[in-house]
């Protein structure tokens, strides 16, 4: 297991080392720079900024720079604030991985709870109402619920605020993790549903019914354990879409986040921003697939890593 | 089982009764009010209190480096120049002791510096502080945006360019740098300021106005080539009204009083603070505005008729420096044929295409440069250039004889933005309507449409144009802007006219300022009637929305307004309760 964890790990370097390689690539062949603007700065200025940022380095030493920062610790600056970008994603980091945490738990309870309700529930007004959710939480897109949430809850009934994120403030905090945390939960609820009736029809459980054992006992200890696998598989993506921020949740509530300095960098093409975001991602979601798949081991008993 | 069932409704109803429990919290909420009131805006400012606004979030706070308006909105708050513009825009003494003493040749100004001033941390401020500027502008390090600002001063574009180019780099020795540095024509002796010019410029005054000039604190920041650090920070200081308290990047920022603030205008700051929020969407702050977060948001445009119906005097428009017009690259046929030209610019229905596409945020106008700033007024032109559809088609029969054949399909380039779009494509329907025209809309994002705007790879683009960076013609016809002279720096639509290039030579070196301002009127008039590159269209407008409380800023909007109104004098900004 540790052998198996330890070349996990190192596997994470190689695969950092192409999502940078790609993006590097990518983002010098879009179109425009950081410094095109409809405002053409006179050609001196130019070169002094082009200078200041090594742009007027072939690509390839730009390239050589970049890793040898990067093998230093040195993410570089962001081309428009001129801020560490380090600085920067750790500033948006803390925002978005309290509301991505807090939306987690939120959709897993939730979702989770939707499901076996529904599951237990099968072909009953809880379990039409289960599917109805999961239904619309998937199908409609987060803009429109956070849209039609402040609408709602701010502009009509003065609840809660439109603006900002503060951990702890539920005035803050319950809108953008509902707008966030439908989609998933109504995944977790579909996948928590379908698994737990399949569990529901299985030998063992029938047999337990026959033994006698209380209907609590059958869900909590027979049912819900066995139904966790399918739903463990998806837990761990949602975990890494939800921590990475979400560009949408962070614009309509202007939160001040990883996920929306990360859009705004490629809009500016802001190439020190988008580099270090972009690898930044990429180690969050190798690390929570490493997690996940460690976690199956656990729930499973019958899965070993070598 | 039947427990089960129990057990599943019940947990159900625990599920609901969470959530609306969660939210009933709330309700204690106070919410403000989103009445208008007539004429909201007026009244007195009481003492403290604050005012929460929208912007843009800066870019950077380097006022020697910055480029973005909401860059400049801030610096103004947290720092003065020597001399600043007054509400006619006219120069007025700040931190200077008088006027400039400027010798016979024009070519040296000198100024002297109030005695006592000091920065926010109770260092001196003094003429030093004014000479660093310079000093940092022209550092090649600093790269500044608006080096151009300061490009007549003696020994500048050396210094600057002492690391050569891409091309030709050059590796200067400290020693060398040092002596390029020192070739600078700025020197602080004693109290005053000594400038140093390579040519007479008539505008020099006002551009000692401009946030380049804004002193640096040289007790903390010693180096002109030096990071400037991101406030708040102990390694800056503010001789501004306000000084930064907190900043949280793409959230907020607070601006508190100045306790040094010199108020060289008379005016003192009322507010306790000035809370900054960045955002970026109108639709959102708008929420928040009616939700009674914020005190000052930007309209909406995309519902802008709602929003005036909805807020009434609450809903303010300021009329800006600015002009929005269909660009033309004159290098590409049928392009190069004046004729076709006009009837491209005759086949816009400009009250209409604002009404339609941007609910009437702007105000149409036939005239590069406004009258506001020594141009015309925006119907001066409408007889040559504006809507004549009759006219239109009667000059696209003149250019295809001059043509020849077919007119190709033409690319409408344009920024990929709802409201951009809608004015591509009421402009491609009138081209196609009225004209027969073809055309094809290039939807990009926005350093793409720069890429190809200054590699002159584009036929038409809408919504080309210029924003003022300071209050003289010379910014809109002359040398600095580069629009329209052979070869200027902002010079993407190829135009090259004689009389243009001639004019724009003289006018840059006149000293006789009732002269010169109108040979740049005269600019205005050849370019706007020969299409040289640009058909206006409409002249910028911000577009707000303000709490009846809010004293300061209708009353003090002008033309040197960046993103909010009156922010060039915030100092002036309260609360009247």
């Amino acid at each position: 297991m540790t052998a198996y964890v330890i070349r996990r790990v190192l596997w994470i370097i190689p695969v950092l080392w192409a999502v940078a390689t790609i993006t590097f690539f990518l983002m010098h062949t879009v179109p425009g720079g950081p410094f095109d603007q409809e405002k053409q700065v006179p050609p001196a200025v130019l070169e002094n900024l082009n200078a200041k940022y090594n742009l007027d380095k072939p690509l390839y030493e730009q390239y050589g720079l970049f890793f040898w920062d990067l093998a230093h610790g040195d993410l570089g600056v962001s081309f428009r604030s001129q801020q560490p970008v380090v600085d920067l994603i750790k500033d948006g980091w803390k925002t978005t991985a309290q509301l991505g945490v807090a939306t987690f738990i939120f959709a897993v309870i939730f979702g989770m709870s939707m499901g076996v309700i529904s599951a237990l529930n099968h072909n009953k007004l809880p379990d039409y109402l289960g599917v109805f959710f999961a239904t619309a939480g998937t199908a409609m897109p987060s803009f429109v619920i956070g849209s039609f949430l402040v609408i709602i809850f701010s502009v009509k009934l003065g609840w809660f605020d439109v603006l900002g994120w503060e951990f702890g403030n539920y005035k803050k905090m319950v809108l953008p993790m509902l707008t966030l945390g439908v989609l998933p939960s109504a995944y977790i609820a579909r996948i928590t549903r379908a698994s737990v009736l399949e569990v529901l029809n299985q030998d063992y459980i029938r047999t337990a019914r026959a033994k006698g054992l209380a209907e609590w006992v059958i869900v909590l200890r027979h049912t819900i354990k066995n139904a966790m696998v399918p739903v463990l598989t998806i837990i761990g993506p949602i975990f890494a879409f939800l921590v990475t921020g979400s560009f949408i949740t962070e614009t309509i509530f202007q939160i001040n986040g990883v996920g929306r300095r990360f859009v705004n960098a490629v809009s500016e093409r802001d190439y020190g921003l988008i580099m270090g975001t972009t690898l930044f991602y990429a180690a969050i979601i190798a690390i929570a697939n490493l997690v996940v798949d460690l976690l199956y081991a656990t729930v499973d008993p019958r899965i070993r890593y070598q | 089982m039947s427990f089960l069932k129990h057990r599943g409704y019940l947990l159900s109803l625990v599920a609901l009764g969470a959530v609306l429990a969660f939210a009933a919290c709330g309700s204690d909420n106070e919410k403000t009010s989103g009445t208008a009131s007539p004429g909201g805006g007026a009244g007195e400012r009481i003492q403290g209190g604050t005012l929460t606004v929208q912007n843009l979030e800066f870019q950077s706070s380097d006022p020697h480096f910055s480029n973005f308006v909401q860059d400049i909105s801030l610096e103004r708050m947290l720092w003065r120049g020597l001399y600043t513009l007054d509400k006619d825009n006219k120069p007025q003494v700040s931190m200077a002791d008088g006027e400039p003493t400027i010798s016979s040749d024009g070519l040296t100004y000198t100024v002297k510096v109030k005695e006592g001033l000091k920065w926010s941390d109770g260092q001196p401020l003094t003429a030093k502080d004014f000479a660093l500027a310079v000093l940092r502008t022209c550092n090649p390090d600093v790269a500044s945006n608006y080096q151009s600002f300061d490009t007549n001063i003696v020994g500048c574009d050396d210094y600057f360019g002492a690391k050569g180019t891409t091309a030709a780099p050059k590796t200067p020795t400290p020693e060398e740098l040092e002596a390029l540095k020192a070739a600078v024509g700025v020197k602080a002796t004693g109290n005053t300021v000594e400038f140093k010019l390579v040519n007479p410029q008539p505008t020099f005054k006002i551009l000692l106005s401009m946030w380049t000039y804004f002193p640096v604190p040289s007790h903390l920041l010693p180096d002109p080539g030096e990071a400037w650090p991101t406030p708040p920070s102990p390694k800056l200081a503010y001789n501004g009204p306000y000084m930064i308290q907190d900043y949280k990047p793409q959230d907020s920022a607070v601006l508190v009083p100045n306790p040094n603030w010199s108020a060289p205008n008379g005016i003192k700051p009322t507010l306790d603070k000035i809370v900054i929020k960045y955002i970026e969407k109108d639709d959102v702050s708008n929420n928040a505005y009616r939700n009674g977060e914020l005190d000052v948001v930007s309209a909406d445009l995309a519902n802008l008729g709602a929003v005036k119906a909805e807020f009434g005097n609450e809903y303010f428009q300021a009329i800006l420096p600015g002009t929005r017009a269909v660009e033309m690259e004159l290098k590409h046929p049928p392009l190069d044929i004046f004729e076709f030209r006009l009837a491209v610019s005759q086949a816009i229905d400009r009250d209409q295409m604002i009404k339609v596409c941007c609910g009437g945020a702007y105000v149409p106008t036939t005239s590069f440069q406004p009258e506001g700033v020594g141009g015309h007024a925006p119907d001066a032109f409408k007889d040559q250039i504006g809507y004549n559809p009759d006219k239109a088609k009667e000059n696209l029969a003149k250019a295809k004889q001059k043509f020849g054949k077919d007119f190709p399909t033409l690319g409408i380039l344009v920024r990929d933005t709802p409201e951009a779009r809608a004015q591509a494509e009421f402009l491609q329907n009138s081209w196609k309507t009225i004209l027969g025209l073809d055309t094809r809309i290039d939807p990009v994002d926005s350093p793409t449409r720069s890429k190809r705007l200054n590699g002159h790879d584009y036929e038409l683009a809408p919504r080309s144009g210029w924003i003022q960076d300071y209050p003289d013609p010379e910014d809109w016809m002359g040398k600095p802007s580069g629009l329209f002279n052979t070869g200027g720096t902002n010079n993407t639509s190829s135009c090259s006219d004689p009389e243009v290039d001639a004019l724009v030579d003289k006018a840059t070196t006149n000293t006789n300022d009732s002269e010169r301002r109108d040979q740049y009127k005269k600019v205005n008039e050849l370019i706007t009637t020969r299409l040289c590159g640009y058909a206006p269209t409409y002249h910028e407008a911000n577009n707000n929305i303000l709490k009846p409380y809010v004293v300061g800023m209708k009353e003090n909007s002008t033309a040197q307004d960046t993103r909010l109104p009156g922010d060039w004098i915030a100092e002036a900004w309260g609360r009247s309760k």
